[in-house]
């Protein structure tokens, strides 16, 4: 079972807009959790310690340089180019998504060891053997 | 808690961290972070901010981060492969600090929480989300919707913090 770690900065209703709910998924929320208002190492490692993959639109997340072997389980970066909006993180979600059923078919909740930064074009994914940019497929919805 | 003096060498990702005694941190990014974010703040003019560093260097840098600014300076073919960032924490912890009771609060600057940005007490939600969201157009009732730690009253003793930092007159001073 895929576990997220949800980070307290995201927008709640944003991340249920993402279709893992319902289907077996083990979602942490700050609500449920023990970190509220944690430091930044603290909601680390109680993802690792968890087995979850943390999620995060922090802007700073990558700031000093967290690398997919300190994440063992993987983790999820929503980074908005302009502005953080319950909005704009629901489109990227939904970009993710996408490219995940697109370019892991087989396996599309499997984190281990990756570290996905989500971009309004791209999904990039690190891992111990480099990073890999999947683009976004364009919206089928036209408005 | 002192401040951070950092900076890196992009793409290589060298960084070295000092600590100071001075309102003003300098940090640098990540190798990830994206050029064009970076051009909104101050890019290519690190090293114009670099002329600071005799002034610093009087209140006790150590002569190794000279060297190593130089080092790096001499490996660079242009200055667009050098960052470096300013970061307002200084400022605004103090801006925090003088704060009436209201304010201090509900608002709180860790180093060590979302990289000390100021964020509502007790919470992992930094204040410039959430007027990220009011600018995108999200509504109050959907803000806190998204985000339960808060309160009205939280979010808007946050965004007095937030007005009192943009007016040249603070009124919101603490009369400690």
């Amino acid at each position: 079972m895929t576990k997220f770690l949800i980070d307290e900065n995201m927008n709640q209703k944003a991340v249920r807009t993402v279709p893992i709910e319902g289907k077996g998924f083990d979602v942490l929320f700050p609500e449920q959790g023990v970190y509220k208002g944690a430091s930044d190492k603290a909601v680390r490692d109680i993802a690792t310690a968890d087995h979850r993959v943390l999620v995060s639109v922090e802007r700073d997340f990558g700031r000093f340089g967290l690398k997919p072997e300190e994440m063992p389980d993987g983790a999820i970066w929503i980074r908005p180019t302009r502005r953080i909006s319950q909005t704009n993180v629901g489109v990227l979600f939904e970009g993710l998504c996408k490219v995940l059923v697109q370019n892991f078919s087989s396996d599309p909740y499997n984190f281990e060891g990756k570290l996905l930064e989500v971009y309004p074009d791209r999904v990039d994914v690190r891992t111990v053997g480099g990073v890999t940019s999947y683009p976004v497929p364009p919206s089928t919805n036209s408005n | 808690m002192s401040n951070l003096l950092t900076f890196v060498s992009t793409p290589g990702g060298q960084q070295t961290q000092i600590p100071l005694t001075e309102e003003t941190v300098v940090m640098a990014p990540s190798a990830q972070e994206p050029r064009t974010r970076l051009a909104d703040r101050f890019v290519f003019s690190g090293f114009g901010q670099l002329t600071a560093v005799p002034h610093h260097g009087r209140t006790g840098l150590p002569s190794s981060f000279y060297d190593e600014l130089l080092r790096l300076r001499s490996e660079r073919t242009s200055q667009s492969d050098f960052y470096l960032t300013v970061s307002n924490f200084g400022y605004l912890s103090g801006r925090l600090k003088h704060s009436n009771d209201a304010i201090r609060n509900a608002v709180e600057m860790d180093l060590n929480i979302m990289h000390g940005n100021p964020v509502f007490q007790g919470t992992r939600i930094p204040l410039y989300q959430i007027i990220e969201e009011l600018a995108d157009g999200t509504s109050l009732p959907h803000i806190l919707e998204g985000y339960p730690s808060l309160t009205l009253e939280k979010i808007q003793t946050g965004l007095d913090f937030a007005a009192s930092v943009v007016r040249i007159y603070d009124d919101q001073v603490s009369d400690r």
